[in-house]
């Protein structure tokens, strides 16, 4: 399929004539007067265009595209009304790899000259081409990852206790093409070290570990850059003691080959063998796990009900919790043969570290549970899952094991509604 | 408005937004249909878009890198457009999670902002869509005085003052679009109206572009107003609906029926 179509979102019609610098009026109305839409989407591409890469009075060349048969011409634009520069190579390589989009290979040279070009070309191609095919992991490489890189290397320093550097490194949406957000989370945990805030630090660490967890293809991310991420998200999991397990997890996601020594997650039988005892007491079978510092417990009875624990050893860490988390969440993760449902499970700081929740046996022969994912706290109650939230207090079946929801819901904003949907479900569930 | 800050998921992005404007000494307001749906009596129905005014230049809010950041979400996406509307969208390809355009100037060449509330009045389309709500200090503003009384009236009619045929030509598809959907509404000023702003010749004064312009906001907004209805109702309806907003009317349809989008 020919396609050259805009890769930007806008584009701004100018007068061209080819070998002649174009002029660019900053005024002009970008897609035709109609900003709302996506330029790739405007009837007035759906053929008879070419790639060029046009010559602008301003001195530099802009991503574009003629069509022959009419003199008519655009310059791609960026989401400031700027013209995208490109260079006459790297456009001839774009007009290339439309003449058969989506599926268009590109060569290591081809994919080292887009490198080198404006970061936003490699962007817009990586976006589109995200979107409308299935592109090979190396194409990836064009992000300018070397960003991504110095922030990282930064934010090991600040961990280390280094100075801010005066300048912040931007990330900006250069990555979302990648499918993961976790640079909006190393951003974030540089604020939190720079300010420096003890709670949005916390909530950066862990959205980074649950980002970089979520990666689905992390081969997208170049091995030089996949492993600093790695090594700082080790790091964090020293810093934070609760970040230990999702830390090694996301760590060893990103080093492929690097197995995490973890022990497999706790699973048992849905059906009891003959009782040896007595008549009188309820069968069980019961197994656990660690995820240090968590050690995840699971019972099952005879009754047909599954009793999951998650504790940690006390020490000093309830201080921790109450001081960083307000409330911790676990996410915890119940699987059958044939469906998986999430719960979240709040600790309890005292006596000890700790909290359950009963939930019925899953259809099947074994029920496994698993954590699955960092920890969250009251910072981040507000964009919780409602589903999951309430299929979580529902299970619950002591005052004990609702107060902590409680004490979510009384942080929330008071229109939020989480908040109405925690009290309405403890009142039901009391 | 709290409800909506609150629930959705860039609320919090929101908030600070407005937040910030207001520790700038600036101040912003909720304008558009947000504010109209709001208002209808006896439904108030949820704010569904954040369309932003304020008196601070769009380049103040698009260099709040920081706050960006510092909310989780320095991978949101930006824009400024030629119209002077900034936005932020979560993907490329995603709806505009929030848009703010600062107060118009009308009366320039450019694009102009830093008027007031009774400058940008005259650039909205309808008077029960010109009315302005800050949030913050919890007050609604009303500068061309009619907008809150058209709307529990159900009064069609504009606050522009101009005659410039695009312009006017606009206000009818958008007219068109709410006598479509509310065929009760009053239409008495709105017809005075349009008699003695568009002129005879309007249609020659139109450029292709505009025409075109004005080809695709038929379909984006009185469009929507007719899906469902058989082909023939569609017509009938539309057709209908311009005879009572007049006789200019029915002729800018009919030019914009033979104009493709």
């Amino acid at each position: 399929m020919t396609a050259h179509k805009p890769l930007s979102t806008w584009v701004t019609a100018v007068r061209y004539s080819a070998g002649v610098p174009v002029q660019w009026l900053q005024l002009t109305d970008v897609n035709f007067g109609d900003e709302r839409v996506d330029a790739r989407d405007l009837p007035e591409f759906s053929d008879g265009w070419r790639r060029q890469a046009i010559l602008l009075d301003r001195g530099y060349r802009a991503l574009g595209l003629v069509r022959d048969d009419s003199g008519e011409a655009v310059v791609e634009v960026d989401n400031h009304v700027r013209p995208v520069p490109v260079s006459e190579g790297a456009a001839a390589i774009i007009g290339r790899l439309e003449d058969s989009w989506p599926d268009g290979a590109l060569s290591d040279t081809d994919l080292t000259d887009l490198a080198g070009e404006d970061k936003i070309v490699g962007y817009l191609l990586a976006d589109r081409l995200g979107d409308e095919g299935n592109p090979p992991p190396e194409l990836f490489r064009i992000l300018p990852w070397n960003l991504v890189d110095e922030l990282t290397a930064q934010l090991d320093g600040l961990l280390n206790g280094d100075q801010p550097p005066d300048d912040i490194v931007e990330l900006g949406h250069w990555f979302t093409p990648v499918g993961s957000r976790f640079t909006a989370a190393l951003e974030q945990l540089d604020e939190g070290l720079r300010a420096p805030d003890a709670t949005l630090s916390r909530v950066a660490a862990s959205a980074l570990c649950a980002q970089l967890l979520a990666l689905e293809d992390p081969a997208r991310v170049p091995e030089r850059t996949r492993n600093a991420l790695a090594a700082l998200a080790g790091r964090l999991g020293e810093v934070d003691p609760f970040l230990q397990f999702a830390g090694r997890r996301a760590a060893a996601r990103l080093r492929p080959g690097h197995a995490i020594e973890e022990e497999p997650p706790v699973r048992l039988s849905t059906e009891l063998a003959p009782a040896a005892g007595t008549e009188t007491e309820v069968r069980t079978e019961s197994a656990a796990m660690a995820r240090p510092p968590f050690t995840v417990e699971l019972v099952v009875t005879e009754t047909g009900q599954a009793e999951i624990t998650v504790s940690a050893p006390p020490a000093d860490l309830g201080d921790r919790v109450s001081s960083s988390y307000g409330v911790m969440l676990i996410p915890v993760r119940v699987s059958g043969d044939d469906r998986t449902t999430r719960y979240l499970i709040p600790l309890q700081p005292w006596p000890d570290l700790s909290g359950e929740l009963d939930v019925e046996l899953p259809d099947g022969e074994f029920i496994e549970v698993d954590i699955d994912g960092p920890p969250v706290g009251i910072a981040e109650a507000a964009s919780l899952d409602r589903d999951e939230v309430q299929r979580s207090i529902e299970v619950l079946r002591t005052d004990t094991g609702l107060e902590p929801w409680a004490l979510i819901a009384s942080r929330l904003a008071p229109a939020h509604p989480l908040r109405a949907l925690i009290n309405r479900e403890i009142g039901e569930t009391r | 408005v709290d409800a909506a800050l609150d629930s959705r998921e860039e609320g919090p992005f929101v908030r600070g937004l407005l937040s910030e404007v207001v520790a700038r000494k600036h101040h912003a307001w909720l304008v558009g249909g947000s504010v109209r749906d709001l208002l209808v009596p006896g439904s108030a129905r949820p704010v569904k878009d954040f369309d932003l005014t304020g008196t601070t230049g769009p380049r103040s809010l698009d260099e709040m890198i920081r706050l960006r950041r510092s909310r989780g979400v320095g991978d949101y996406i930006p824009s400024l457009s030629d119209q002077n509307v900034w936005s932020v969208k979560a993907r490329r390809n995603g709806p505009r999670l929030v848009e703010y355009k600062p107060l118009s100037r009308p009366g320039f060449t450019l694009r102009a902002w830093g008027g007031g509330l009774d400058d940008d009045v005259t650039t909205r389309d309808l008077t029960f869509n010109a009315l302005y709500y800050d949030w913050q200090h919890d007050v609604l503003a009303d500068p061309c005085r009619r907008g809150r009384a058209d709307l529990r009236d159900c009064v069609l009619a504009t606050p522009y003052p101009g005659s410039g045929p695009f312009e006017v030509a606009t206000i009818i598809l958008r007219g068109l679009k709410f006598l479509l959907h509310c065929p009760r509404i009053g239409t008495t000023r709105m017809v005075t109206w349009i008699e003695h702003a568009l002129s005879d010749d309007f249609a020659a004064r139109l450029t292709p572009q505009e025409w075109k312009r004005l080809a695709k906001t038929r379909l984006k907004s009185v469009q929507p107003e007719l899906d469902g209805r058989s082909e023939e109702d569609q017509k009938k309806d539309e057709e209908k609906a311009a005879g009572e907003l007049g006789e200019k009317a029915v002729r800018l349809l009919r030019e914009l029926k033979r104009t493709r989008p």
